[in-house]
């Protein structure tokens, strides 16, 4: 129970989202840990439209400005617009675009104004959803619009309405109905210095009580009356007074804007050890700004953080992250990056791998022992995986060299330059990655050995055969049973002795001497110049 | 111990009625619980938007804003926001975009059955009557959800004016009241005047009879009546005059001692009427526009409610008459409460402009 002196905190946080047509993000569903979230995935995965989502359910802003200013048609998914125009061109009757984000609150009795079941998960739940729609009031000029198909692309916004409600399905109209507050902290938005040291302000003026801004801004402006009483200034302005009628009937004379618009907001900049916070360098004004967002905005119970190793050398960063996690406190925190070493350091229970809408956690991954693999894993090689646009997973460091340079000969670049990672994988480990992969959606090509054992190899992927994510890749031939000897059928003895610049006899010395001498065979491999062909397993795999 | 033994109720009931004489400050009380509150969220809720705002003003004259830990609401804007829309979708499709307002009844040949058609017009606009219908029978198919999340949603409901409540209000009362949300409900039955809704529900309970539900509750353990029985503002003289409408009930105890030097009730005559207004100004109050009332700016008598004048001087309707002649109080039956409402006004004196030759209640006559 919350009495009223203390109102205004209130320990609450996301239970979940779910999006529907917002920019990237053509249907989300996901759900939080109730304090830390650390959100990972590719570029474009829509990690950022997830935070600027939940900020805007929980504002009513865009961009630091009301929606209905910022409201344009690009908010709407791409896909879906085209798909509504291709629909029309066919002649259909599609439902017009739809914009929706539906924020999940943990249930509080604080809470219960917002509560009802009017969501789209039909949950007795408190929460809100904002809805961007076609205006029923507007609906004929909407047909007339677009019944042309051939002739527009996007949404007519304007005979759209924002609808911003809570699950009892009463209408906000100030974010203060939501007992919510949220930060948003995004470096990236903040462009120029102006805006940099607004922001700051901002931030600041959040943490002054009334009496400390009335005294701020009584102070500045007794400053200025000052600066007017200085003997200079006055000798200035009679000297300015005698040019009466030169330039003008009325006095001139130099004074300073006391009016409302010249407030001390305007006039204020923050300094960061005597040097102005525009000329600090960007990863430590962003830094700043993380630092102040949680330490002045004790009414904040949500905080969203952009990429903060932005602009960061590691060792700030790694400071920086000390700091969230330990100021932290009972707010819920959301957190995107491309830093394995920000999730290492924040824990990996708190991960979400997030792909377009889906997120996974790794603390609800359903296999036990896969879940506590990677809890005690760093959180490195896993990230690889949910990093990359697609992995090839090897099974040693000799075939990761033989792959990566296999992939080179094909496509003149180095995997990863594409956004391939070839990973090298202990064999017991490799069953726990495609678990993962199947959970994110992840390309996973595994290249194996067959052992000589094809029936072995079956009944271990045999989870795997029909996934549309994973291709196990292996050759049927199990009198070839390694790379070795795959490479000396796919070759022949003559490109394999010029590649290893010897002059073997038979096929089997060969062999035996390059499963003998396994690292200095496929360092052979990847350096030479003479052209050898991969097995087609391989080639499979490098598509 | 000897004496005798009585059966009480092992767990008192934390719901309250308390009806207040008329000028005994129920809203300056109901405020002051209000604000004395510190757990959660109380909602204050009354009748009308003239109430609503009376309501803010007083809590203005104790606070500088009506701080955040109290909810001032109409009945309707409570019933829409906080009962009707949250679990609709157990009973009807579309949000309830507001309330459509009918005098009478709506829909009357639209069966229960079809909820769309029975509720509302339009689809969206649900019909002003039937609001609490709908609340009722929107708890029973979404499972009580409306009642446990008002549970959660607030820690006191003060109901301000609860004998206005009618039809299927009682009926949502009676669920609150179950729901064991504490409650408390505060009005008078003997200025039952308006009434929320005409539906047929509950009609044996119109009225001032709405006291019988408030005794079948208490009967039934849900709820406990309190009389507040004084008034600071009629003299004692007046405070009898109302009384006298409603015998059964307690009798009012005055707490205005002051002495004005014309104290009481008279009658005034017609051809004196101007002199007496000269003299002392009082408010003229009348049954309704068509009681004949000599060309004075006159204030019907159920306009008058909740406010206070000096003095008053009333025109009486037919009824009136009749009763002030005889005494009988079988002519004022039916403007019972807008008679105990017009003659309950005054701080000092009641005058009844009266040409009759004998009175039966106790008045001077007053002469220039």
């Amino acid at each position: 129970m919350v009495s009223w002196s203390t109102r205004g905190i209130v320990y609450v946080f996301i239970e979940r989202v779910v999006i529907e047509n917002y920019r990237c993000l053509k249907k989300a569903d996901v759900t939080f840990n109730e304090k830390m979230n650390v959100i990972v995935g590719n570029n474009e995965c829509g990690k950022s439209t997830l935070l600027e989502a939940i900020h805007l359910a929980l504002t009513g802003q865009l961009n630091g400005r009301p929606l209905a200013i910022e409201l344009h048609p690009y908010l709407f998914n791409v896909d879906l617009v085209l798909e509504y125009f291709e629909k029309r061109k066919q002649g259909q009757t599609p439902e017009p675009p739809r914009i929706l984000i539906e924020l999940y609150l943990a249930n509080d009795a604080s809470l219960a104004k917002l509560k009802g079941n009017n969501n789209k998960l039909g949950l007795d739940q408190s929460g809100v959803s904002l809805a961007i729609e076609l205006n029923p009031a507007l609906a004929e000029e909407f047909a007339e619009y677009v019944s042309d198909p051939a002739e527009i692309q996007t949404v007519p916004i304007e005979y759209y309405v924002i609808r911003w409600r809570s699950f009892s399905e009463n209408d906000i109209s100030n974010a203060r109905e939501i007992p919510l507050n949220a930060s948003l902290i995004d470096a990236s938005t903040i462009r120029n210095n102006v805006a940099a040291s607004r922001y700051i302000v901002d931030i600041v003026k959040e943490s002054l009580s009334p009496k400390e801004k009335v005294d701020l801004a009584l102070t500045y402006r007794l400053m200025k009356h000052r600066f007017l009483e200085q003997p200079k200034v006055q000798t200035i302005n009679d000297a300015l007074a005698e040019k009466k009628g030169k330039i003008s009937e009325k006095a001139i004379s130099l004074s300073l804007d006391t009016s409302a618009r010249a407030t001390w907001e305007a006039g204020i900049m923050p300094h960061l050890d005597d040097t102005p916070l525009p000329l600090v360098g960007k990863g430590e004004q962003n830094a700043v700004k993380i630092k102040l967002a949680m330490e002045t905005s004790a009414k904040s119970n949500i905080i969203l953080i952009e990429e903060a190793e932005n602009h960061l050398s590691y060792s700030s960063l790694n400071e920086l992250i000390g700091h969230i996690a330990e100021h932290a406190g009972d707010r819920q925190i959301f957190i995107t990056t491309h830093s394995s070493f920000v999730l290492n350091k924040l824990g990996v229970e708190s991960v979400l791998l997030f792909k377009r809408g889906e997120a996974i956690r790794l603390n609800e991954l359903k296999d036990q022992t896969t879940r506590d693999y990677f809890m005690k894993l760093p959180g490195h090689d896993t990230l690889r995986l949910i990093l990359s646009k697609r992995s090839i997973l090897v099974e040693g460091p000799s075939d990761e060299l033989i792959v990566q340079r296999a992939y080179h000969r094909k496509h003149g670049k180095m995997p990863l330059e594409q956004g391939v990672d070839v990973i090298s994988v202990n064999s017991l480990a490799f069953k726990r990655f495609l678990q993962i992969a199947v959970a994110m959606k992840k390309e996973v090509d595994v290249v194996t050995d067959n052992d000589g054992k094809v029936e072995a190899l079956k009944t271990k992927y045999a989870d795997f055969f029909n996934s549309d994510e994973i291709s196990i890749q292996y050759d049927d031939d199990e009198t070839a049973n390694t790379l070795e000897p795959q490479l000396m059928k796919k070759n022949g003895l003559k490109v394999i002795n010029a590649v290893l610049e010897m002059d073997f006899a038979d096929e089997q010395a060969a062999i035996d001497h390059m499963i003998n001498n396994k690292s200095a065979t496929a360092l052979k491999f990847f350096e030479t110049d003479v052209g050898w062909e991969a097995p087609d397993y391989i080639g499979r795999a490098i598509r | 111990m000897g004496g005798k033994l009585r059966i009480i109720s092992a767990v008192p009931s934390v719901n309250r009625i308390v009806i207040s004489a008329a000028g005994g400050g129920k809203t300056t009380r109901v405020v002051d619980q209000a604000l004395a509150s510190t757990q959660g969220v109380t909602a204050l809720i009354t009748y009308t938007r003239n109430n609503v705002r009376e309501i803010q003003l007083k809590a203005f004259e104790r606070s500088p804003a009506v701080p955040p830990h109290i909810e001032v609401l109409s009945w309707y804007t409570f019933l829409l926001r906080e009962l009707a829309r949250p679990y609709r979708s157990a009973l009807h499709e579309e949000r309830i975009h507001g309330i459509h307002w009918v005098e009478g009844k709506s829909a009357i040949y639209s069966a229960e059955s079809k909820t769309a058609e029975h509720y509302f017009l339009d689809g969206d606009r649900i019909y002003s009557d039937k609001i609490a219908k709908f609340i009722c029978a929107c708890n029973v198919a979404s499972g009580g959800a409306i009642m446990r999340r008002l549970k959660e949603r607030f820690t006191h409901i003060i109901i301000d004016e609860v004998q206005d409540m009618a039809g299927y209000d009682l009926d949502v009362l009676e669920l609150i009241l179950k729901a064991e949300i504490p409650l408390t409900l505060v009005g008078d039955h003997r200025q039952a005047i308006l009434s929320t809704n005409n539906s047929p529900k509950n009609k044996q309970f119109a009225g001032p009879a709405i006291i019988k539900k408030f005794e079948l509750w208490q009967k039934a353990g849900l709820v406990g009546i309190e009389y507040e029985t004084h008034t600071y503002r009629g003299n004692q003289a007046i405070a009898d005059l109302g009384d006298g409408f409603f015998p059964k009930e307690p009798k009012t105890v005055s707490k205005n001692a002051v002495v004005t030097g014309h104290d009481g009730v008279f009658l005034v005559a017609s051809a004196d009427v101007d002199e007496y207004v000269k003299r002392f100004s009082p408010q003229a109050l009348r049954y309704n526009v068509k009681t004949p009332c000599g060309g004075y700016a006159a204030m019907n008598f159920g306009e008058a409610k909740g406010l206070t004048f000096p003095r008053v001087l009333i025109f009486p309707h037919g009824g009136a008459k009749s009763w002030l002649a005889s005494g009988k109080l079988s002519h004022v039956e039916k403007s019972a409460t807008r008679m105990y409402v017009a003659a309950t006004r005054a701080r000092y004196s009641v005058a009844f402009v009266f040409d009759g030759k004998t009175c039966a209640i106790p008045a001077t006559w007053w002469k220039p």
